[in-house]
């Protein structure tokens, strides 16, 4: 199945403290509903299936699946995501790339990949093997992360241009962690854009960080910041998918702030749309 | 074995070494970047508390900061599922046996288990005859609740 255009506008992230915000912006055209807190419904969230009969589409986004791990991804976490993916009408799953696991222990955190040809080869097969058993397309999530292996041989753009290149998933490019690891790893962010398959973007994310120490964190706890909106329009303009979500997850805003953040989301593609007339 | 099987057994074998690595209190000579190491682990213990006070909001309410340090060594893995939700639950059944709970956390203690149970290593919601049985139970048993 192809997600091509299936998502489109604005998005945020749905979360219940900001679910009556979300209920109010009319403009909203999807969200995305963390799996991992909603495994346990076995009906549709009242709130979430409102949102659905006005149209707004939904997108699944996991945090376990562990597509960078050195095992299979685990069969009763993808029916776990199946059957959330039928409960809510999910038009695509999204999950990261990176893994969570090791030892028998779980880390609770996404963990950065070591970037070489042996990994690849696993991710690959982990990839599509989860894709294979999954009932919407499965997007891949660049992540945040100043850890990096000893003795990689690929960067981060390299890699995931290889991952996308040798499977059928799309990308969901995450902005703020881009812009993180930009800040924290010392590397361009424009040419990062440049060396990636910015056609294979499926929708972006966005969010909100504060520098901690001499390092960007991204926390999803802030107002957005102006060099992430600027680092937003320039993918735009580099002709990334028009499609861009919102993501807040602590210290929520009160509803001004969170449709001042929203606004400057659509403003950003609104100019995207204007320069394509 | 495989070319591949190799390569994923050499992958287990750095990834469980870096978790480790992550999660231990004292760090062993590494080849990572010291930094790096040090500021991942205290950021993974930072939102493993977050996420468990954020479901257990009793928490932010009552410290017991040296309680969370100690049951961190003994359990240094998040749960598999519903991470913040059970690892208080998990959290609990620590100061439970250390004979730390009080009247206030047993009562949470009480509340959650008559709402959920573990299946596996996934929390489920009882059904409502589940909640009175276990209530009964719970009267009636006079049971130390672990």
């Amino acid at each position: 199945m192809k997600i091509d255009k299936i998502l489109s506008g604005c998005g945020v992230g749905w979360r219940p403290q900001l679910a009556m915000h979300i209920e109010r912006r009319s403009d909203l055209k999807f969200i995305e509903v963390l799996a991992d807190n909603h495994f346990m419904e076995t009906i549709g969230h009242p709130a979430i299936e409102t949102l659905q009969k006005r149209g707004i589409k939904i997108a699944l986004h996991a945090v376990g699946l562990s597509l960078g791990g050195s095992s299979l991804p685990d069969c009763a976490y993808i029916d776990n995501l199946n059957r959330l993916i039928d409960l809510y009408g999910a038009v695509c799953i999204s999950e990261h790339l990176a893994f969570v696991r090791g030892g028998g222990l779980e880390s609770g955190h996404l963990l950065p990949v070591k970037r070489d040809e042996h990994t690849l080869k696993v991710v690959v097969e982990n990839i599509n093997f989860a894709s294979q058993r999954l009932n919407a397309p499965l997007v891949l999530e660049n992540i945040a992360s100043y850890l990096t292996w000893p003795d990689e041989t690929m960067d981060e753009a390299e890699f995931l241009s290889r991952v996308l290149a040798e499977t059928d998933c799309r990308l969901l490019l995450d902005i703020s962690n881009l812009y993180t690891n930009s800040i924290n790893l010392g590397f361009s962010p424009d040419e990062f854009l440049d060396r990636l398959p910015l056609s294979k973007v499926a929708y972006m994310h966005i969010a909100g960080g504060e520098k901690r120490k001499g390092i960007y964190h991204d926390t999803h706890a802030h107002a957005l910041g102006e060099a992430v909106l600027d680092l937003l329009s320039t993918a735009l303009s580099k002709g990334c998918s028009e499609a861009v979500l919102l993501e807040r997850d602590d210290l929520f805003p009160d509803l001004s702030e969170f449709n001042q953040e929203m606004d400057r989301i659509s403003r950003a593609l609104s100019s995207r749309s204007f320069a394509n007339v | 074995m495989s070319e591949l099987a190799a390569i994923r057994k050499k992958m287990a074998e750095e990834q469980a070494d870096l978790v480790a690595l992550l999660l231990a209190a004292e760090k062993p000579d590494t080849s990572f970047d010291r930094r790096q190491i040090e500021l991942y682990s205290n950021t993974l213990k930072k939102k493993r508390l977050k996420a468990l006070k954020s479901a257990w909001p009793v928490f932010n309410q009552i410290d017991r900061h040296e309680a969370m340090e100690a049951y961190l060594v003994r359990r240094p893995s998040t749960p598999k599922y519903h991470h913040g939700l059970l690892d208080g639950r998990l959290f609990l059944r620590f100061l439970a046996d250390r004979e730390e709970l009080g009247a206030e956390l047993r009562q949470h203690l009480i509340d959650f288990d008559r709402r959920y149970r573990l299946s596996g290593r996934r929390l489920m919601p009882r059904e409502r005859f589940e909640q009175h049985f276990y209530e009964w139970c719970l009267i009636w048993s006079r049971r130390k609740l672990r």
